[in-house]
């Protein structure tokens, strides 16, 4: 995380730092290009600042009035520019060294001019005093001399002449017109030499002070106006100018250099961001896929591959109506055992697989495994009758299906419970317990019915109604005949215990005999359901089995209870047959043997009831010598369709047969069944095929 | 302004510059040449201080390019003021008043060359604007018959060739005596002291003639002590006649038409 922090303030940095370059080199161009600009503008402003002084100083040598000042002026303007120019910061830079030698070139040569234009005004101002007054002179000639007089004449007209020629020389600059100008002087200065009077002497005298002042003066005066109008000064510009504009290109081209190898950089630093973007999005991606792999983990059931109860919790939360159909595998617990855990793993992974396959497509329903051997199918509900179309569809589909482990067939059923209701797993498997519970339905599709049943059982847990039904002798006995195989005739009645509830109803063991057991009430039912055997045997020659529980035999109220009624009906005792249960309730086998030994003298025959359920040893078995078995039902009713059930009845009635034993198949429902177990060699059956638990013992053939 | 009057600022205590640019006597001194330290007798009359800013140049022959520069040059003169930068430093640094004025001003104690700009800032202020002249070229008055005809003069006579712009001269320099030779000895103030060239010889800065009815005695000597006298002189050696009493007048009195007002900055403090 440190590390990452830097990572990104040195990349920010970096791009902030190549930003402030650029701006900088951008910068810098603008700067040194506005400068270029200003610095060539300032030079072409001394160009035309020189000819406007060259023009000044022109205008100086021809109006005879001209104010100095517009010369001194220019001079000041233009030296003050070639300092600033000098001074100019963007020229200190080490690109401009010819310019700035250049330009101080130039201003020494400026002043080398300046100083020629200060001595060209000192001697303008005299000639231009000489030639204004010269004229003055020759007017003032005519009252001073004599016009009349031939000599006085031809001083007049010299003085004429000179000032004709003088006009000329100085307008034209033509220096040849001095020769003229001198051959004049002479003869002005002979004819002053020959003249006596005093004032014609001082007038010529003046003249000629003139007229030497020009003389002398001209040719230099000549020499100034032509070098001020010379544009020495300006070609020193021009190259200024030429030299400055190659320099200033030389710079501009290092500044952008210089910016290009700062963009170069920038664009590197560009790139190093980017790849460290990229870097970090790619750890981040497999951050995400690492997330996501856990995420499933915890939500995927990593037996079968389906999701697991903590996805359908999730799901559910998202639906709008959610229905769950919740299926179970029968006797599972049963493969477990038989097979091992290995293959009760592969029969779950291939039950889910099976159910995948066969979950119907219109339901956009998904799988969960929602706990041992529960898988839940979870979908939009749209109607009942959809539900209950897709149930039966897939018990249907489920029945096709053959799961193969290792090459054993293992034939499989399954038990379904299904709820839209509120608490939906709940319900679902309060349906689920229904449907197993009936021992004959499939499945359940919960409704409130089922709620008023658990309720009635509530209140029967309560006690109320089962001690008033005790009290009132509503506990009933119904009886199933059970049938020899061999010869098909009734052999015995099994008396099975009812309840007459209220309102005429006849409620089954389910309803109350749990409750009974907490209560320590069965033997009490037991006990009515005995007596009330015994009081119809009196009546009839059957024979008739009882069911006890090893917990009925345990209690000795109960124990003797049973044995007290048995010696009442000493005549009929030889006909009752008891089917102890067997569960791991039997704590006293030695009890329980005695209990046996009891009945036993009495004439009574006892059988094992539910044999192959749960608890079987074999070994304590024989000890109790019993005389028959009874295969317990659940293994009975998939006889006909799986394999390994098969496997154990076959085991069970092998087993019995070696023992000397008679056995009993339950819940023989159908041909098929009765069919296999005939085959099996079972003796007796019993079962809705063969006869429903009525209220007197009704003889009965089959077929 | 106080440095101008200041006499502390020569060697015996006795010379300021208001000595010789006196303030009754436009600027000038009507000593004809400027008298210096303990009597010593200079070799020029001193030219006015008044709008000496507008000068191309400073002194008669100009060897100063500016009033700072100029400045400098009486500070030191011998004959003039006779001090050395340290003895000014020295005093000024050892008075209060000067302390306190030169940290206001220049952020820092003084020093000769603030104290040169000082008096060169001062002398700026004294400038002579709005003199009848002024105000004639500005169409605000009119001139007299006498002044007009004298104005109309100085153009034609070639007076205005030397004299002209702002400071009506001092904006070139000239040779006196171009016709008739003014007299020259070692000693004067000419272009030819600087410069060696025989041509430079009586060649001087052209004075100003603004406030000239006030600045008597003129030319470098203070050879001339009256306005009548200068005109006569000048005719004489640089146009080679003599003016007529005719033309004197009405030139006399357009010069006098060139005083201006007394600087404001004098004014103010009175």
């Amino acid at each position: 995380m440190k590390w990452l922090i830097l990572k990104t303030a040195a990349a920010i940095f970096a791009a902030l730092f190549g930003i402030g370059i650029i701006l900088y080199q951008q910068n810098s161009l603008k700067e040194s290009f506005m400068a270029t600009q200003k610095i060539g503008n300032s030079f072409r402003s001394l160009d035309t600042e020189f000819i406007e002084l060259q023009r000044v100083v022109l205008q100086a040598s021809y109006f005879p009035y001209f104010d100095n000042d517009k010369v001194l002026t220019q001079i000041k303007k233009i030296r003050s520019r070639i300092e600033a120019l000098s001074k100019d910061p963007h020229l200190q830079k080490s690109s401009f060294i010819k310019t700035r030698r250049d330009l101080e070139e130039a201003s020494k040569r400026f002043e080398r001019f300046a100083k020629t234009v200060y001595d060209f005004l000192t001697l303008n101002a005299s000639l231009k005093n000489s030639a204004i007054y010269l004229p003055t002179l020759a007017m003032k000639a005519y009252d001073i001399f004599d016009t009349k007089s031939a000599t006085d004449r031809r001083v007049i007209i010299l003085l004429s002449k000179i000032n004709a020629i003088l006009f000329m020389a100085k307008n034209a600059l033509d220096e040849s017109l001095l020769k003229e100008i001198e051959k004049y002087k002479t003869e002005l200065q002979r004819i002053k030499d020959g003249l006596s009077e005093k004032k014609r002497i001082r007038l010529l005298q003046t003249s000629l002070g003139h007229l030497e002042l020009f003389f002398d003066n001209f040719p230099t005066f000549h020499i100034y106006l032509d070098t001020i109008q010379s544009d020495d000064f300006q070609h020193e510009i021009e190259k200024t100018i030429k030299d400055f504009s190659i320099e200033s290109k030389k710079d501009l081209s290092d500044i952008n250099s210089i910016g290009e190898l700062f963009l170069t950089l920038y664009l590197i630093s560009i790139l190093v961001v980017i790849y460290f973007i990229f870097r970090f999005e790619k750890e981040n991606i497999k951050l995400k896929k690492a997330t996501d792999q856990l995420k499933k983990s915890l939500t995927t059931d990593h037996l079968t591959g389906l999701e697991n109860r903590r996805a359908y919790v999730a799901a559910k939360r998202r639906m709008y109506h959610p229905a769950l159909i919740v299926v179970n595998i029968d006797r599972f617990k049963h493969i477990n055992e038989f097979y091992g855990s290995k293959v009760g793993d592969m029969v779950l992974r291939q039950s889910a697989q099976i159910l995948k396959e066969i979950v119907p497509k219109p339901l956009e329903a998904n799988l969960y495994r929602l706990g041992g051997d529960d898988f839940g199918i979870l979908y939009e509900f749209k109607s009942k009758e959809r539900t209950e179309a897709a149930i039966k569809e897939i018990i249907k589909s489920f029945g096709k299906k053959v799961i193969n482990v290792d090459g054993i067939v293992i034939d499989i059923s399954i038990s379904i419970g299904a709820s839209y209701a509120n608490k939906l797993l709940e319900t679902a498997d309060m349906a689920l317990k229904h449907t197993k519970a009936s021992k004959r339905r499939r499945y359940t599709i919960y409704d409130r019915s089922i709620d008023t049943s658990r309720q009635i059982s509530k209140n029967i847990r309560a006690l109320k109604h089962l001690k008033r039904a005790i009290a009132n002798d509503d506990i009933i006995p119904y009886f199933q005949p059970i049938v020899e195989i061999e010869s098909g005739s009734v052999a015995k009645y099994e008396a099975l215990a009812r309840m007459r509830g209220e309102n005429g109803t006849v409620l089954e063991p389910p309803y109350f005999l749990d409750a009974a057991r907490e209560a320590k009430l069965s033997g009490e039912i037991t006990a009515a359901i005995l007596r009330e055997t015994l009081d119809i045997a009196e009546e009839s020659n059957t024979l008739f089995s009882v069911n006890i529980s090893a917990g009925d035999i345990m209690n000795p109220h109960d124990r003797n209870t049973i044995l007290e009624l048995l010696r009442n009906h000493e005549a009929c005792a030889k006909r009752v047959v008891f089917e102890i249960v067997e569960s791991e309730e039997i704590e006293d086998y030695e009890l329980l043997a005695k209990f046996i030994k009891s009945i036993r003298e009495l004439g009574c025959k006892v059988a094992i009831d539910d044999f192959g359920s749960g608890y079987s040893n074999f070994e304590k078995l024989l000890q109790l010598r019993a005389d028959i078995l009874k295969i317990d039902g659940s293994l009975v009713r998939e006889i006909d369709r799986a394999e390994h059930i098969e496997l154990v009845v076959r085991t069970i009635v092998d087993f019995a047969k070696a023992a000397g034993l008679k056995t009993v198949a339950e819940y023989v429902h159908s041909e098929a069944v009765f069919e296999k177990i005939k085959d099996i060699g079972v003796d007796f059956a019993q079962g809705y095929l063969l006869g429903k638990p009525e209220p007197k013992p009704e003889p009965r053939n089959r077929r | 302004m106080v440095l101008f009057m200041d006499p502390k600022l020569s060697s015996d205590g006795t010379v300021a510059c208001v000595s010789c640019h006196s303030f009754e006597h436009g600027g000038a001194d009507p000593r004809p040449v400027s008298i210096g330290t303990h009597g010593k007798r200079g070799n020029a009359n001193a030219p006015t201080v008044y709008n000496s800013y507008f000068n191309f140049r400073q002194f008669w022959n100009g060897r100063a390019k500016d009033l700072k520069e100029q400045a400098k040059g009486p500070l030191h003169n011998p004959v003039e003021m006779g001090m050395v930068t340290e003895d000014i430093e020295r005093y000024l640094k050892s008075s209060e008043y000067y302390n306190e004025k030169f940290r206001k001003i220049y952020k820092k104690s003084p020093t000769h060359d603030d104290a040169l700009d000082a008096i060169a800032e001062f002398e700026k202020a004294l400038f002579t604007p709005n003199s009848k002249f002024d105000r004639y070229l500005r169409k605000e008055t009119n001139l007299t018959a006498a002044e007009k005809r004298g104005y109309m003069l100085f153009k034609t006579l070639g007076c205005a060739t030397c004299h002209n712009g702002i400071n009506v001269g001092g904006n070139s320099f000239q040779k006196m005596g171009l016709i008739f030779p003014y007299p020259w000895n070692e000693k004067v103030p000419d272009r030819y002291s600087l410069t060696q060239a025989p041509s430079d010889k009586n060649v001087y800065k052209v004075p100003t003639l603004r406030n000239i009815a006030l600045t008597a005695p003129y030319f470098h000597d203070g050879s001339a002590p009256t306005l009548e006298i200068a005109l006569k002189k000048m005719a004489y050696h640089n146009l080679g006649f003599d003016l007529l009493d005719e033309e004197i007048e009405p030139l006399v009195a357009f010069l006098k038409s060139l005083t201006g007002e007394s600087p404001s900055i004098l004014k103010k403090d009175r």
